[in-house]
């Protein structure tokens, strides 16, 4: 490991300016993410999570502050960091092969070798036999597995996942938490994994972060020191159960301020 | 034709039967004498003008004559419009500089461009194709824009976190983002071209089915009169389904 | 709509009754206001600014109608084929048109009208003007002529063209435009003949190097039969000599009187006319020097079966046959109505 974090926000503020005034999302942030760490961001609705990931990715230029990738400060959008969005977005005109091959395609790779890298991407998350299916066809977990294939097939550093499962039903979402975990193990990725469910936070991180109510600043910041596999009796464990209730106990404060928030304004 | 649903046999029998009926009672009405033919030709003297029609080797003449004036101006007119519509749909800069004279532009109807164009081009096949081209290519236009302002920009920025480049961009994701509405839109004005093609031949036009049509009133000859009508409308249906299959073939992920 | 609500707004109403009655005033406003008297009779005629309507128009101006009784609606329709449209959807009683719009209708086996009479002949302001290159028939081959189609004057390309054996088809290319628009095309050098009447017929002997081909009196019926390809015919709504056939007397009468006017006093008839037409005068009393009127004693000679014009118009239809213009020349003499004449 090299000396400078995968990810270094620095004094990150972004407001939003829109038609009923000036919104600020995100305020003061600094959070450095080291190489092969799963962190996981909480908080309440509207706290600015997902800001913070589109600003990682470059989808958003920064009010104040600055992100450092492998110490390269972020300029725009770039392919470093593979994006999972929580509507899929795949590309309803390409197969499930051509979704996945998409980012290699961008690298001019030729044919033959993307369509192999595909394969076995497609393999890695079990769409085997779906490779010239269309995404209309599929349904919402297996859309989101290619979705995380194509990310994948595109080899960057860090994967940034914001509420990929959110749109899931429960057992889909537990396998498909799963293979996430399966595959960060196996492809040492750096993950950035939004969500706004405690459990899931428990389940897949080694560090969780947990955002205050708009604006969003960083409240705490653990280390998720469950043993793996987190199984069910790991789940019964106190120590789960006393991390569940630090966690909780922050979220349901900065919940509540941010419906009184809401109520106000 | 209709496509509320897909046509079950059922469906297809009743209108075959439907469509029969109709053409025996407009016949009967005209075999009654209930109507003069010069107000109501009977589909049997109109199928009796085609056929006088063909064997003068007039009939294919007219109807190529109009679908090339379509074909041509229609083409051009699409051709024109999906890359520039699209250039304007993802450019809010050039979107503003043209917005004025494209919306100047729209509203006119093709026939409003008869004087000039033939001071312009004058008695040419040109001519007739520029009416064509000037009636479909604001509204074919607009549509590329509306269509290229749908794509969802959720998947420019997946594209773009892939390694895509702006052009990258254009090829990958708008332009068969945009695909189904621009065909959608250009099926729309494929009908509006035959309008202008219609109003194209009304002057200076010698073959054509609206000239065709034009003529037969002349010389009150509703038969030719409503022949051209109903040529208009097998054409338009032939080129329809020809559409359909082109359809499915460049949006296979549609069906 | 408004009529149907059973209590309106007393002001809604009147804003209503005045809407309908602007609407109403729109409608019918130009042909009520002429109809004021009760006691005269209504009679609807079809015309244009042409020259065969000039008749109706002098009896107009000089009174000739009002003093039989009758009240002149007056309808402007540019084509003869408008016009006979109008005819038989019931809304004119009596209309001129051209002769090849009659015949059409004839052929097409309508019935609806008769022929009464034929006013004029325009045969030295009708005919085919070209360039300066082209000196004869023949030498329009591979040319762009300009016709209107359906007009007396792609009759006479059409004559004119066979009589040379050209074959319109495929040794000259026909361009369908109206006359107004001839000038212009002709002017550019887009067409290089022009089949025209008067006054577009003057307005392009006007263009530089423009000269007359030929005119009506080449014609071959015009040789044979003294009728030019598309004469001026006054027609009868059917139901006219049927329903009122005093007001049809009337009608005629009146309408010989004014013939007799434009022969007897053609510069009075032309200070009459440039309302009409618009033209200036000095133009007008010109158009009228190339016309020649039928009066009513010649009306009679040329109508009544087998008179020359009869025959004449016959081989006019069967000269349409030949041309596929119509399917099948009808028997004229069916529809002539010489009788009618008073």
């Amino acid at each position: 490991m090299n000396g400078s974090p995968e990810i270094e926000i620095r004094g990150l503020s972004k407001t939003f300016r829109t038609d009923r005034g000036e919104v600020e999302a995100l305020r003061n942030v600094d959070l450095a993410i080291h190489s092969g760490e799963f962190v996981v961001v909480v908080g309440a609705s509207g706290c600015g999570k997902t800001t913070l990931l589109n600003l990682v990715a470059g989808f958003e230029r920064p009010t104040h502050g600055e992100i450092f990738l492998k110490g390269e400060p972020v300029r725009g959008i770039h392919p470093k960091c593979g994006m999972i969005f929580q509507q899929y977005a795949l590309f309803p005109w390409k197969t499930v092969r051509e979704n996945v091959e998409f980012g290699l395609k961008m690298k001019r790779v030729p044919k033959k070798e993307r369509s192999e890298t595909a394969e076995g991407f497609i393999e890695l998350v079990g769409l085997k036999g779906f490779e010239d299916s269309y995404p209309n066809t599929l349904s919402g977990g297996m859309k989101q597995r290619v979705s995380i294939a194509r990310a994948l097939a595109n080899d960057p550093r860090v994967m940034l996942l914001d509420e990929p499962f959110a749109a899931l039903d429960a057992m889909t979402r537990q396998v498909l938490q799963e293979q996430l975990i399966r595959i960060q193990e196996r492809q040492g990725k750096t993950m950035v994994f939004i969500t706004h469910s405690i459990d899931e936070a428990l389940l897949l991180s080694s560090r969780i972060v947990i955002m205050t109510a708009r604006p969003g600043q960083i409240s705490q910041d653990i280390e998720n020191d469950l043993p793996r596999p987190r199984n069910a009796s790991v789940q019964l464990s106190k120590r789960y159960i006393e991390l569940k209730e630090l966690v909780w106990d922050t979220v349901q404060a900065e919940v509540l301020k941010s419906m009184a928030a809401g109520a106000t304004g | 034709m209709i496509t509320p649903m897909h046509k079950s046999p059922r469906y297809l029998l009743i209108s075959a039967v439907s469509f029969v009926c109709m053409v025996l009672l407009w016949e009967a009405i005209c075999r009654l004498g209930l109507i003069e033919p010069v107000f109501l030709p009977s589909p049997s003297r109109v199928l009796l003008r085609a056929i006088a029609l063909q064997e003068r080797g007039e009939l294919l003449i007219h109807i190529l004559a109009s679908c090339r004036r379509v074909m041509v101006g229609f083409l051009a007119a699409a051709l024109a419009a999906v890359p520039f519509g699209i250039f304007l749909g993802t450019s809010r800069l050039f979107l503003s500089i043209f917005d004025p004279v494209i919306s100047l532009l729209r509203p006119l109807p093709s026939m409003s461009w008869i004087p000039l164009s033939l001071l312009w081009l004058g008695i040419s096949e040109t001519q007739k194709y520029s009416i064509v081209f000037m009636g479909s290519f604001a509204p074919s236009l607009l549509y590329v824009i509306e269509a290229t302002k749908s794509v969802d920009p959720v998947l420019v920025r997946a594209a773009q976190n892939l390694g895509a480049g702006r052009a990258d961009v254009m090829r990958e994701v708008i332009l068969p983002g945009a695909l189904p509405q621009i065909i959608a839109g250009l099926k729309v004005m494929l009908g509006i071209a035959w309008t202008c093609v219609i109003s194209a031949e009304l002057v200076a036009a010698s073959n054509g089915l609206g000239f065709m049509i034009m003529n037969g009133k002349e010389y009150f000859q509703t038969d030719t009169v409503m022949l051209g009508m109903v040529l208009i409308s097998l054409t338009v249906m032939i080129i329809d389904a020809v559409f359909k299959r082109i359809e499915r073939k460049v949006l296979p992920w549609m069906s | 709509m408004t009529l149907k609500t059973p209590h309106p707004h007393p002001g809604r109403c009147i804003v209503s009754l005045c809407c309908t009655l602007l609407v109403l005033f729109a409608a019918f406003g130009p042909s009520l206001s002429v109809a004021e008297s009760p006691k005269k009779e209504t009679v609807v005629y079809g015309g244009s600014t042409w020259l065969g309507h000039y008749p109706v128009w002098v009896g107009m101006k000089k009174g000739y109608f009002e003093q039989k009784g009758l009240d002149i609606s007056f309808k402007q329709f540019h084509a003869s084929s408008a016009r006979m449209g109008s005819l038989l959807a019931g809304d004119l009683d009596f209309a001129s048109t051209g002769s090849i719009s009659a015949l059409a209708l004839m052929a097409y086996g309508v019935h609806s009208f008769y022929v009464v009479a034929t006013q004029d002949s325009y045969a030295t302001v009708e005919g085919i003007i070209a360039t300066k290159d082209i000196s004869d028939i023949r030498d329009l081959k591979g040319k762009k002529i300009a016709v209107t189609f359906a007009s007396s004057s792609h009759v006479l390309v059409l004559d004119a063209l066979e009589s040379e054996g050209l074959d319109p088809g495929r040794d000259v290319s026909l361009i369908n435009l109206k006359v107004s628009e001839m000038p212009a095309a002709f002017r550019s050098g887009e067409v290089d003949a022009c089949g025209v009447w008067t006054p577009f017929f003057n307005r392009l002997l006007a263009v530089e190097g423009a000269h007359t081909l030929m005119d009506d009196t080449a014609f071959s019926l015009y040789r044979s039969h003294e009728i030019g390809p598309g004469p001026d015919l006054l027609v009868v709504s059917k139901k006219m000599p049927e329903r009122r056939p005093e007001t049809t007397k009337a009608f005629l009468e009146a309408y010989f009187q004014s013939v007799d006017f434009l022969i007897s006093d053609p510069e009075e008839s032309a200070a009459l006319l440039v309302d009409l037409t618009g033209l200036n005068l000095e133009d007008q009393a010109a158009v009228l020097k190339d016309v020649k009127w039928n009066d009513l004693k010649k009306q009679q000679r040329m109508l009544v079966n087998p008179g020359a014009f009869a025959g004449g118009l016959q081989q006019l239809a069967s000269f349409l046959e030949k041309h596929g213009q119509i399917d099948r020349a009808p028997h004229v003499k069916d529809w002539l109505r010489p009788d009618l004449l008073p």
